[in-house]
């Protein structure tokens, strides 16, 4: 079967490498968990799959196609969404209008706003933000913020949702709450990999988990074995080995 | 009753400076853009309305028909062919870029149509005028400058609020990056709004060339004028374009009643003197908005 996204050799470099001969597999419903101690290029990583980064060397396919070289918009339409690590809301619009630019330019397939309105409200109803749908953007809290952020990549019917740090800087029942919705999203289709450091949150919801440091991968395979290998414990945990 | 009549001239005149001014403000607002051939790029299009309106024979209004499309694809064209390659934090790039531009188009016009003015002859209405009272009276032709500004700008707000393409312009002037990531396609969207700044300052062009003669290379005392409109008004803000086109109107016409004592360049002064206050006092312009 070929995997929904491949990441393959991909090297990105700031003068320093960030990413280091970086390979990805993940298939159609997937749920992909990514840890690392801050610096290890996940971040990174995640935005040379989304196409706001090119790679210095590599490739990134989807459904075994060469995505490598095209803008992160044409990767949006082709079936990519991520939402952002700090949210970056379209402040002067509303809620709604916000989930509707996602649903009207994100789809692929030319749409006007009366058949894209059914889907910004699906999308919103996913992300568990419909009551707030007519409040300005700007306007809303951290959890609302983060659930706009899932809203609007929803909204773009994505096949494969690249989340990073979710659930970053939220309360403890506030994680709870978000986990339970991307659950819900992962179990309706989506393809999921999240980037995250509040494990528990990751443990609840992904089926693998890959472990980088330095922008290699450290560790790769099933959560909690992953979690308790002495690579990274040493790396992300700060846990010498004996 | 002069003073009173000199503001309402001042309005008319303020509706073809807010008309110019619109595009420059579509291109800054929408990708931080500052053009420097749009007073160039007016008269390009007044030009090429001599040329719609002797070759069809067609009045020059009617001409506007041909000439928009034709502008709105140049500035399609020349968005995603040129002025893309540009874009980038620094707005130096750009800056030369249309400042080279507009002495290309001053040299191909002198080519072109030689160094002689021109006019665009609308007729008898050129001259007509609605009578208010004694002293004041309304000329058709700065009425309907004025309407075509108005309806302009009105429908530029309506597609700004209402549409889909209208979000998507806001959502790229917030954040391109983000709205990429909602599978926009900015570069392809400047182009859009680059045609429609070109369309509007075509139109503007042909209502200066209908009001009074102009040659090759007037265009940057029309880039003066939109500008001076645009930073009074507040860069970026649709309704702060028409607000600052009509106050340098008004203080044009106001300023003309000191010509007795300073000479003509009496009403352009004011207009300076009334930019210089604004851009001191406020420099986000009157209706602008904080990030710009």
């Amino acid at each position: 079967m070929t995997p929904l996204l491949e990441v393959v050799n991909v090297d990105k470099s700031f003068g320093v490498k960030v990413v280091d001969a970086m390979s990805l597999q993940v298939n159609e419903r997937d749920a992909l968990g990514i840890v690392g101690p801050n610096g290890a290029g996940k971040t990174t990583l995640l935005n040379l799959i989304a196409g706001d980064l090119s790679c210095d060397r590599g490739s990134i396919l989807i459904e075994g196609e060469d995505i490598t070289r095209t803008s992160s918009d044409w990767r949006c339409r082709r079936g990519l969404a991520r939402t952002a690590q700090i949210p970056r809301p379209f402040e002067g619009m509303t809620v709604f209008e916000n989930v509707l630019v996602g649903a009207v330019f994100g789809a692929g397939v030319p749409m006007n706003e009366a058949q894209a309105t059914p889907v910004a409200v699906e999308a919103l109803e996913r992300a568990n933000l419909l009551a707030a749908a007519n409040t300005r953007a700007g306007a809303l809290p951290l959890l609302g913020r983060k659930r706009m952020e899932l809203a609007r990549a929803l909204a773009t019917r994505p096949k494969i949702l690249l989340l990073d740090e979710i659930a970053g800087g939220l309360t403890e029942a506030e994680v709870l709450e978000l986990v339970e919705t991307i659950k819900a999203i992962g179990a309706s289709g989506v393809t999921i990999v999240w980037i995250e450091h509040i494990v528990h949150a990751l443990l609840a919801v992904v089926d693998r988990i890959m472990a980088m440091s330095f922008g290699t991968k450290i560790a790769e395979g099933d959560p909690a074995e992953v979690m308790a290998s002495p690579e990274v414990q040493e790396v992300y945990l700060g846990v010498e080995p004996e | 009753m002069e003073w009173l009549n000199a503001v309402v001239q001042g309005i008319m005149l303020g509706g073809l400076f807010a008309l110019f001014a619109t595009g420059l403000s579509i291109a800054f607002g929408v990708m931080r853009f500052v053009n420097l051939a749009h007073g160039d790029l007016a008269i390009l299009g007044a030009f090429v309305a001599v040329s719609v309106t002797s070759g069809l024979s067609l009045n020059p209004f009617v001409s506007l028909v041909v000439v928009v499309p034709i502008m709105l694809a140049a500035g399609y064209a020349m968005q995603l062919g040129v002025f893309n390659f540009t874009i980038s934090a620094d707005p130096l790039p750009s800056i030369l870029v249309t400042f080279g531009l507009g002495v290309v188009i001053q040299n191909a016009l002198l080519e072109t149509y030689s160094a002689d003015s021109r006019g665009l002859d609308v007729g008898s209405i050129e001259v007509e005028s609605i009578t208010l009272t004694d002293a004041i009276a309304i000329g058709w032709i700065p009425l309907i400058t004025l309407a075509a500004a108005v309806a302009v700008l009105l429908g530029l707000q309506a597609m700004l609020s209402r549409t889909s393409l209208g979000r998507a312009f806001r959502a790229v002037s917030d954040d391109p990056a983000t709205a990429r990531l909602m599978g926009i396609n900015d570069r392809n969207l400047y182009a859009v709004a680059m045609g429609i700044a070109f369309a509007t300052v075509a139109i503007a062009g042909v209502f200066l060339g209908i009001r009074q003669s102009f040659g090759p290379t007037d265009g940057p005392a029309q880039l003066l004028y939109a500008f001076e409109a645009v930073v009074i008004g507040g860069l970026g803000s649709v309704w702060g374009t028409l607000v600052g086109g009509l106050l340098l109107g008004i203080a044009h016409g106001l300023g003309g009643q000191f010509e007795v004592s300073f000479g003509y360049g009496s009403g352009p002064l004011l207009g300076h003197l009334v930019f210089l206050a604004v851009l001191a006092t406020k420099p986000t312009g009157l209706l602008g908005r904080r990030d710009a």
